[in-house]
């Protein structure tokens, strides 16, 4: 009988060891992970922070973390990134032999508590046959309300390119010159502005004008001239957006009766690691 | 096959199968009611030769050997064991063998024993219950068939708010339960604090708790079968019953001995609102937060009536029906004032809302049955049953909640409204037969044809229709099996069943095995093997700040899979005189489980989520040990039992990892004694468990788009990562009993959660601006209760 009874037992002590694994995350103890890569471009739009607790009365942003240790892996090698300075979270790669490459995926891994977190993206191919309707664009002075109207019955600045299938693009739409005019020079009173001179606005410091549209499928995009704010050679940057940006974009608003969250690709955290790839137009923005 | 068939259906019954041996076959009744036990244990003394009764409480024993048989003994629960000598002049076709109850034995023939027991743990993962003795466990206003269930190892004793069934990491849906035939969707009455069964109706109930044979299909977990009662075949018969909740009448009338009338009903009284339903309906409502409570209302009832008609002796023709509601109006008030002063301003949240809710459930279930004994050899029963489940609810939300931060005050709306409606209804025609083919050899084999229809709608704010679904299919099962004793002691169950599901347009096959293998000593080894299939499911809508809800929807190989377990239970247990102990290890791999929820439901910009957005499917895994100490006869009974179990689910979509499900709890332990002092009976139980996983929110963040736009979130934290405590309650219990003539009178008081543990139930989570409010929503407090039961005959 005793050997009917440790057979029996020796069973109950294999099922009992048999555990499935469980793993429990704190929420406070999940990172937020940021993390953009663009082809040919340098690593340096990452960014890593923590959720905060409830009833803080804080920027809800999020507490940015600055003490992780951050590989990115391609091809096999790894490559440690750097705190970039501000202690704001951001981390950049310092090195040349990085290279974000068309077609290509990279892993990105730290610890973050004990947690190992992970993710992984692909470069997705460019923007194939990016054409603009005119490089150079001739806008007068608007001094005048009236003028308003003026511009905004131009024929707007055309791009176009190749059908890529259901793929999402977004638009970046930047002035390369450092110190420019506004197109827009209406003072307080209505009447003629100052602006003429770099920094324009009365020689106020401000930043170059950028604009970044959000995703969108299409083949073609129209700039509407009074979106142009400032003269200048302009870049205009057509960027392929990847599947995780994608399903970020889609899944951004929360519901507050389900608490539905955002998509994300970081196995064990929060947020989007996506990369990017892009074809580049240019259009000269100029007086008459 | 064919000449065997004619050879059962119209040959000679041998029943002399061999020189010196005879078939032996009869029925067992109650004494005092004539009423049929079923699953009564027929032994012969003398031989290892033995039998249970079936449905009917018919039973044959072939080939008993004329010079060993000694006796034949009858035992059944709650009833004295009875032992008739056997000898050559004795009469062994049809015998009818009537058992008493402890008040009405009669001392030359038997032996008392057991008559106050009120379970019975027999066989493989097998409980017996006689609804007779529950009215002697501690209760709560109500003498309940599932609340003793629920004491029972291997079964969750924590789940005050539901009277369903958590067996061996289970959930309520896979657990089969049939009553007279038909199945029972949803057994809660009264928020779940007891089951839709009146005890009064109901005569054996029949629990497998895992490794059931090829007969019952369509659950992953276990059966539950209730068998109701027929009624007094031989006088009238009066039951009637008074608690704090409600009244019970039964009525018992016998047809010229040729059949019964049974009527029984309950019915909460009118105007409910005495100390107990007060305390029940607090825990509805949101008492942390300043609750005011405005027209609660609430009532049930239950009616069964059940026809039995004896017209031959081979004959029994059954006609049962049920009818159950529950209609609450749980409209209510909030108004929370969060508000907190800072060095720099107010900061917090003031928040009033009026919610009108209205929730309606019931059940109706009629069946028609006809037994038929061909021979002593084959016995039959045909079922025709509809069964009809109903689940109405409409909360409609209207208020505010107005947020301070600092120097900024901001009004938003409160418009959580939802309606649900969810309608199952089935239609099953059922055949089993059982055939007794050699002493080695008893085939059962049958049929089960069943047509469903389950509807479920969900809507949200009157317009938003988050799910309507109408789900039609049909099912068609048959199912062999042979119980087979190739040697002393050895008892072997194999069988399959076959089921061919329209919806998925397939068929499913269940292989089944079970052995047992007893030894003199008393010592018993066990051990099963089964695939189980389950069509129709019901699913968690998981709400992280309401509670988690469910409903039923039928099985459609997309968006809600069917379900697959199995089941591997191995077990031993000694029973030497009074006492029984029973030691179980079981895993339960199940895969095709569903969850329903919107928090995953990846409903993009500008886009209604589709249902298989909505629907999760994953596997999960139930393991644990059970172990029983039972002291089954004599005045003082009980049993001891500690369960140590997990239960992880695992769905990819939900979470990177395997979660503890929200019914898992890793250790339970029951201590439930009995004792009877001449008229008196005293009860105790005490129940703790492992506290419950929950899923909480956890944490606020940030993100920020390419093109600069902030989004905030709030962080729900992993998947039931968090535990509420553990749960414990004792409750006692002191009966009297007086007879008058031939009337009984019970006098009893009980209490409930004697010292008042607050148990909590589960939580609720309100965010307004940064802030979360949290509920606490708590079970019974101590809770006092006087009962009266009377029977007249």
């Amino acid at each position: 009988m005793s050997k009917y009874l440790s057979l029996l037992l020796s069973s109950c002590l294999i099922l009992l060891c048999a555990c499935e694994e469980v793993v429990v995350i704190n929420s406070l103890d999940r990172a937020i992970v940021q993390a953009y890569l663009y082809a040919g471009s340098s690593v340096d739009d990452i960014r890593l922070s923590q959720p905060l607790p409830f009833g803080v009365d804080e920027d809800s942003s999020g507490l940015p973390i600055n003490d992780a240790n951050i590989l990115l892996t391609h091809n096999g090698e790894d490559y440690a990134l750097s705190l970039s300075p501000g202690d704001s979270g951001y981390y950049h790669y310092e090195g040349e032999d990085l290279k974000i490459l068309n077609g290509d995926s990279y892993q990105l891994s730290f610890e973050y508590k004990g947690i190992e977190i992970t993710s992984e993206t692909t470069v997705p191919p460019p923007p194939t046959g990016l054409a603009i309707s005119q490089t150079e664009l001739e806008v007068a002075p608007v001094t005048a309300p009236m003028q308003i109207r003026t511009l905004a019955q131009m024929p707007p600045v055309e791009l176009s390119w190749d059908y890529q299938g259901d793929v999402y693009y977004y638009l970046l739409i930047e002035n390369t010159v450092d110190s420019t005019e506004e197109i827009l020079q209406l003072q307080a009173g209505g009447g003629p502005g100052g602006g003429g001179g770099p920094g324009g606005g009365g020689g106020r410091l401000r930043a170059r004008f950028s604009f970044v549209s959000t995703p969108f499928q299409d083949i073609n995009y129209e700039i509407q001239i009074p979106a142009l704010t400032e003269y200048g050679l302009h870049r205009v940057v057509l960027f392929r957006v990847n599947q995780e940006y994608v399903d970020l974009y889609e899944t951004l608003e929360q519901d507050s009766r389900d608490l539905s969250e955002p998509l994300n690709n970081i196995q064990n955290g929060l947020g989007v690691f996506a990369a990017f790839n892009s074809d580049t137009v240019w259009l000269d923005v100029r007086k008459p | 096959m064919c000449i065997l068939f004619l050879w059962i259906l119209f040959g000679p019954v041998q029943l002399l199968a061999q020189s010196g041996s005879y078939t032996m076959t009869g029925i067992v009744k109650a004494e005092k009611t004539g009423e049929p036990l079923p699953h009564a244990s027929v032994k012969i003394q003398g031989t290892r030769l033995g039998a249970l009764t079936n449905t009917d409480g018919w039973f044959t024993i072939l080939e008993v050997p004329v010079d060993q048989a000694e006796a034949v003994v009858v035992s059944y629960l709650g009833y004295a064991e009875k032992s008739i000598p056997l000898d050559p002049n004795i009469e062994t076709q049809n015998l009818i063998i009537e058992l008493s109850t402890s008040e009405y034995v009669v001392e030359e023939v038997v032996i008392e024993a057991g008559t106050k027991q009120v379970m019975k743990s027999t066989g493989m993962s097998q409980i017996s219950l006689n609804p007779a003795q529950i009215q002697n466990l501690p209760s709560l206003g109500e003498r309940d068939i599932f609340r003793t269930l629920q004491l029972m190892p291997g079964v969750s004793g924590t789940n005050e708010s539901s009277s369903g069934l958590y067996v061996r990491g289970g959930t309520p849906d896979q657990n089969l339960v049939l009553f007279d035939g038909f199945t029972v969707y949803h057994v809660d009455h009264f928020f779940g604090f007891f089951s839709a069964f009146n005890p009064n109706a109901v005569k054996d109930v029949q629990l497998y708790k895992g490794g059931f044979g090829a007969k019952y299909g369509g659950r992953l977990s276990s059966v539950v079968e209730l068998t109701g009662k027929q009624g007094n075949t031989s006088e009238f018969d009066l039951d009637a019953g008074v608690g704090l909740l409600s009244g019970n009448l039964s009525l018992e009338i016998p047809l010229w001995k040729k059949g019964s009338i049974l009527l029984s009903g309950r019915h909460s009284y009118p105007g409910l609102d005495n100390n107990l339903y007060n305390k029940i309906f607090d825990l509805f409502v949101e008492e942390n937060v300043n609750p005011n409570v405005t027209d609660p209302s609430f009532q049930f009832y239950d009616a069964n009536a059940k026809i039995t008609l004896l017209p031959t002796d081979k004959d029994v023709v059954s006609v049962s029906f049920y009818n159950g509601q529950d209609d609450l109006d749980n409209s209510r008030v909030i108004d929370a004032d969060r508000r907190r002063e800072t060095p720099r301003g107010t900061v917090g949240v003031l928040i009033h809302n009026e919610i009108s809710d209205l929730l309606s459930w019931g059940n109706w279930g009629v069946s028609g049955k006809w037994s038929r004994k061909w021979n002593p050899r084959w016995y039959s029963n045909m079922v025709l049953a509809w069964s009809n489940y109903y689940s109405q609810r409409e909360q409609i939300a209207n208020g505010e909640a107005t947020i301070f931060r600092r120097d900024t005050m901001i009004t938003r709306p409160l418009n959580n409204s939802f309606i649900e409606d969810n309608n199952v209804q089935d239609i099953t025609l059922r055949l089993d037969n059982e055939l007794k083919i050699t002493t080695n050899h008893t085939l059962e084999f049958g049929t089960q044809l069943t047509s469903h229809d389950i509807s479920y709608l969900y809507t949200r704010n009157d317009t938003t229709e988050i799910l309507n679904r109408k789900d039609l299919g049909d099912l068609y099962a048959v199912y062999l099996q042979d119980v087979w004793t190739p040697m002393k002691g050895l008892e072997v169950q194999g069988g399959i069943r076959t089921t061919y599901f329209e919806p998925t347009n397939q068929i499913y096959w269940e292989p089944r095995v079970s052995a047992s293998y007893g030894l003199e000593s008393g010592l018993t080894f066990k051990a099963a093997w089964g695939k189980y299939q389950q069509f129709t499911n019901r699913i968690v809508r998981e709400d992280v700040l309401n509670g988690s809800r469910d409903f039923w929807v039928l099985a459609d190989g997309n968006d809600i899979p069917v379900g697959e377990a199995y089941h591997y239970i191995a077990g031993v247990s000694y029973e030497k005189g009074s006492y029984l102990i029973d030691v179980e290890a079981y895993e339960k791999r199940m895969s095709g489980l569903s969850e329903f929820s919107l928090r995953f439901s990846q409903e993009r910009r500008g886009a209604t989520p589709s249902a298989n957005e909505l629907f999760f499917t994953g596997t999960g895994v139930a393991r644990g040990v059970e172990t029983l100490v039972q002291k089954t006869q004599g005045k003082y009974t009980g049993w001891i039992s500690y369960t140590l179990s997990e239960v992880v689910h695992n769905f990819p979509d939900l979470s990177d990892y395997a979660y503890y499900a929200l019914h898992h709890q890793q250790h339970e332990i029951k201590i439930v004694q009995s004792l009877e002092l001449g008229n008196w009976i005293l009860s105790g139980s005490w129940v703790y468990a492992s506290g419950k996983p929950y899923t909480a929110p956890g944490g606020l963040y940030e993100l920020t788009t390419l093109n600069g736009d902030e989004y905030g979130y709030i962080n729900v934290g992993s998947k039931n990562s968090e535990r509420l405590p553990d749960y414990h309650r004792l409750d006692l219990s002191a009966s009297y009993t007086m007879k008058i003539k031939r009337s009984r009178l019970q006098l009893g008081l009980s209490v409930f959660n004697l010292y008042n543990r607050r148990n909590i139930w589960y939580k609720e989570f309100e965010i307004q601006g940064n802030e979360l409010i949290e509920t606490d929503f708590q079970y019974l407090g101590t809770t006092p209760n006087l009962f009266l039961n009377f029977n007249l005959r």
